[in-house]
């Protein structure tokens, strides 16, 4: 991997890693010429470009300031909405109907912004320089790359629910909002096939850290609760004070296109193309979005009904009820 | 065990190279046989065994069990040998023809935390051989003893007229060896960036100021098209280097980018 590129000039290239080395901390920039991402998740689209010999040989390494001076030099499209959830909800099945429109740069659970987002909890230093780089980031990553772009969505990592303060921060006018599901629901697909988050230990310093040797004496089905609970409860208090939108997986997909267009800035044919996505999106993966509630539930068992209901089912109804408030006052003309 | 290997290391001791060579003259040309991996040399890559495992399978290969003298560990070579304080495995002398060159590769046997460590003694060199570790040159002498991590990547291409020879000694680590390595430390000349990789990091920099030329390369999905693509452009603007390099950087590439999930 060569040195400092000469122009500074980073079109055609994302940032697709930053991390810290000692005390400094550098970006990976690999090359995407003008292709979309359009893959169901950021590392998808980063594994099908590190396919090409191109970005093996001639991968750019930089620090942090190359991020700075390039968003100075060409600014990404400024976000128009976050979604934040707690996993097992729809939210990739929303980014990918978003993903579709040429009007959309959709950014599923980018790496490298969760890397920022985290910082502090490693590096002590960082609280000072997070705002400044995480802007810088979501601009190089939210570069016009085929010119129609008018649209950023970000969707996040579930465990990125702890660090809205320092999101709501650094894009104070972005609106967002908080996707979840009935619990045990969440519960029994991260029970069959646990995401990171679910795993101790697996995504590395976090709020969600429990104190050394706890998560490992823990059953499976009460961690799982646990870790749900504190999602959920976060994402609940992050809502009511920060100004975030409840939305219940129930609601999917028929929202996207109705209370939430607006935020996800979809006028009525980019509806249109998001909702055709989904029969398409649904057919090929064959997985998502059947009604599989009654299915789930009935494969709950006893202990992980019982730990579900005492760690995440509060926070749920106090989202559930917040919901409603909201609902209730969208349908009332102001 | 606390201790780190370097990467590589010129022992204190030195051997008396025009003896050596002398002494390699007296042998036989027909001791002289190919190298065992046939798959990763062009040109003569050769050798003479002086210690040889009892279970291999030709007397230039790696085996399991126990190490012997040959019939050409003659009392010349095992005084020679006699000056390391360690228990030898294999011990063979390695001759790369002109013009030859071995690929790019790592000897994972020799990483292995109780692996044996290999140390070579230039016979006959020049400056025309480029012995690149991790993609850097290693400046060794005639009749310097070098340490060389030979786990990490690393190839030998002979740009010159005359055969490379060196006596090649595998070891068992212990507490002389390790103290020899960190002796010799303090002084080990710097590894230099090879012709090769300088013109490849030359190449790059002037690709990444040409969006039309990272098009062109960048569009590539298949490797062989890619590398002759990148040698030719490279070439016609007067970059030269080998496909090895290319190798090189893309294997760097890789590793930069899986090393994020080691621990």
């Amino acid at each position: 991997m060569a040195g400092l590129t000469l122009s500074g000039d980073w079109r055609d290239w994302l940032p697709i890693r930053v991390w810290r080395d000692a005390d400094a901390w550098s970006v990976d920039w690999c090359h995407f010429g003008n292709r979309p991402l359009r893959e169901p998740f950021f590392c998808d689209s980063v594994e099908l470009a590190l396919r090409r010999p191109f970005n093996l040989a001639f991968r750019q390494n930089t620090g942090m300031d190359a991020l700075l001076e390039w968003q100075q030099r060409s600014p990404g499209l400024p976000p128009t909405a976050f979604i934040l959830h707690a996993s097992r909800c729809g939210s990739t099945l929303m980014a990918q109907m978003l993903a579709r429109l040429d009007s959309h740069v959709v950014l599923s659970e980018p790496p490298p912004l969760d890397a920022l987002l985290r910082a502090h909890h490693h590096d002590p230093a960082a609280a000072a320089w997070q705002p400044a780089r995480i802007r810088a980031l979501l601009s190089a990553l939210a570069q016009s790359r085929q010119g129609g772009e008018r649209a950023l969505v970000v969707k996040l990592d579930a465990w990125n629910i702890f660090e809205l303060p320092l999101l709501r921060r650094c894009f104070p006018a972005t609106p967002w909002i908080f996707l979840y599901r009935d619990p045990l629901e969440i519960a029994i697909s991260q029970l069959h096939s646990p995401g990171r988050h679910m795993v101790p230990g697996l995504i590395g310093a976090s709020p969600l850290d429990m104190p050394a040797g706890q998560a490992a004496s823990l059953s499976r089905p009460e961690f799982i609760a646990r870790t749900l609970g504190s999602v959920l409860a976060a994402g609940f208090d992050h809502c009511a004070n920060h100004g975030g939108l409840a939305v219940n997986y129930t609601e999917l997909p028929q929202a996207v296109g109705g209370r939430l267009a607006g935020v996800l800035g979809l006028d009525a044919s980019d509806a249109i193309i998001a909702q055709a996505g989904l029969h398409e999106h649904a057919k090929r993966r064959g997985e998502l979005f059947e009604p599989d509630r009654e299915r789930k539930r009935q494969a709950a068992d006893e202990a992980t009904r019982t730990q579900v209901d005492r760690w995440a089912q509060t926070p749920y109804l106090a989202l559930e009820k917040l919901r409603m408030q909201q609902c209730a006052a969208e349908a009332t003309p102001a | 065990m606390s201790f780190i290997l370097p990467a590589c290391a010129r022992l204190p001791m030195r051997f008396d190279s025009q003896a050596l060579g002398a002494a390699v003259e007296a042998l036989p040309l027909q001791a002289w046989q190919p190298h065992f991996n046939t798959g990763y040399y062009e040109g003569d890559w050769s050798g003479i065994a002086l210690r040889a495992y009892e279970d291999a399978s030709t007397p230039l290969a790696p085996g399991q069990g126990e190490t012997q003298a040959t019939e050409y560990c003659d009392e010349f070579w095992q005084a020679q040998l006699a000056r390391l304080k360690v228990g030898l495995c294999s011990v063979r002398l390695l001759r790369l023809g002109p013009g030859g060159s071995i690929r790019e590769h790592r000897d994972y046997d020799l990483g292995a935390p109780n692996g044996n460590l290999r140390l070579h003694v230039p016979i006959v060199t020049d400056a025309q051989v480029d012995f690149l570790l991790d993609g850097r040159k290693v400046p060794m002498q005639a009749g310097e003893c070098w340490f060389l991590d030979l786990s990490r990547p690393h190839r030998v291409e002979n740009h010159g007229g005359s055969s490379r020879i060196h006596l090649v000694i595998d070891c068992c680590r212990g507490p002389w060896l390790e103290a020899q390595i960190v002796a010799g430390l303090a002084d080990t000349p710097a590894s230099q960036p090879s012709r090769g990789s300088e013109a490849f990091a030359a190449f790059s920099a002037h690709m990444h100021a040409d969006p039309v030329l990272q098009a062109e390369l960048a569009a590539h999905e298949d490797s062989a098209a890619f590398t002759a693509a990148v040698l030719a452009l490279a070439a016609a603007r007067g970059y030269r280097f080998s496909d090895d390099d290319l190798r090189a950087a893309m294997s760097r590439g890789r590793s930069d980018w899986s090393k994020q999930w080691r621990v």
